[in-house]
């Protein structure tokens, strides 16, 4: 090998190992904005499903009134019977119930958005359920097949788990199987729930607890 | 300088670049996730002390609001009166750690924890000349 050859491979080592590294710092800051942005996705969805939970505890067509006030985090159970689907009625037709256009979601919702809430009544027990209502909400969907992500949900939930939605410890977006079903992102900070009251009549008011599931596009 | 000795050295410090380059690329993610894991769990407890008190001064008993209940108790310093309210507050509450308190006297203390999250309200008293109202705390946290 003579010299000008030597010093040809030695340069070309060493634009090579330069853009060896330069890749790398390139991956490392791509790769960590990538990371930091689904992050901050995340963050947000978990955020809406608390945000979701607060505005259903106060909205009109759910928190009782005594004609001159809403009473925050009293849920009335009449309107409950109403506008959601109650517990029996949710097991014996729970493929019906997932649907998109529930009363509800006309008065609020995400946008490209699907979202389970459920409120359990912690004072009425049997067989370690607890009776409860359900419902679903949907926004806009013009990011994705609303009617494929649902297809998929009635195809993949398993029907022995669906009296577990009504347990303190279900969580919801297992028992939903959104993992399954290729969403993005969906909340699991109220997988266990906030605590509401839920007003039968004026001297029986029970305890009880909200669990939202939000999943978004 | 033995042969191959520098170069051996060259790869070492390559591969402690390299090394130090990861550390330093993820680092930031890292932080970034723990701060907002931070504040999402924040915002869940801070919102859920709020939630339990509100339903701790809407629901009844025995046909009688819970409220009022904590208020004579408080006034005429029965405890074992309120025993019924603990099996709800353990459901409501999954970390099983809270305390709630009037004035100074704790009604429950569960847990035995440090508290880290606190919502309060004025009670009224029933059958008190010398105070009419008084702060209601309740406090959660979480089981280390």
């Amino acid at each position: 090998m003579n010299k000008a050859q030597a010093f040809s491979i030695s340069s070309m080592l060493e634009i090579l190992i330069s853009g060896i590294f330069a890749a790398l710092i390139g991956w490392l800051l791509i790769g960590g904005h990538a990371s930091i942005t689904q992050m901050s996705i995340e963050y947000e969805n978990e955020r809406h499903s608390l945000a979701l939970a607060n505005i259903f505890d106060s909205s009109p067509d759910i928190a009782y009134f005594d004609g001159y006030q809403y009473h925050r985090d009293v849920l009335d159970k009449t309107n409950l019977d109403k506008l959601m689907t109650t517990r029996q009625n949710f097991i014996s037709n729970w493929q019906a119930k997932i649907n998109p256009n529930s009363e509800l979601s006309k008065s609020f919702s995400y946008p490209d958005s699907f979202a389970v809430i459920i409120v359990l009544d912690l004072e009425k027990q049997s067989g370690g359920e607890y009776d409860g209502w359900v419902t679903t909400l949907s926004g806009t969907n013009k990011t994705f097949s609303l009617d494929d992500f649902l297809n998929c949900l009635k195809e993949k939930i398993n029907p022995d788990d669906i009296p577990k939605l009504f347990t303190l410890d279900s969580n919801l977006h297992e028992i939903f199987k959104t993992e399954d079903c290729k969403t993005p992102m969906y909340s699991k900070i109220l997988d266990y729930g906030f605590p509401v009251a839920i007003r039968y009549q004026s001297d029986d008011v029970h305890a009880g607890l909200i669990k939202v599931l939000v999943i978004e596009w | 300088m033995v042969k191959g000795q520098a170069g051996f050295e060259l790869l070492i410090m390559g591969v402690m670049v390299v090394v130090a380059m990861f550390i330093a690329g993820l680092l930031p993610t890292a932080s970034v996730k723990t701060n907002l894991d931070k504040e999402a769990i924040f915002e869940y407890k801070y919102n859920k002390v709020q939630h339990t008190l509100l339903t701790l001064f809407s629901i009844t008993h025995d046909e009688k609001k819970v409220s009022e209940l904590i208020a004579e108790n408080f006034t005429i310093n029965k405890p074992s009166d309120l025993e019924f309210l603990k099996p709800i507050l353990d459901k409501e509450i999954e970390t099983k750690c809270y305390h709630i308190v009037v004035d100074s006297k704790a009604l429950f203390f569960v847990g035995g924890c440090d508290v880290k999250y606190r919502a309060n309200a004025t009670l009224i008293l029933p059958y008190n000349p010398n105070k009419l109202v008084e702060e209601i705390t309740v406090d959660t946290g979480d089981i280390s």
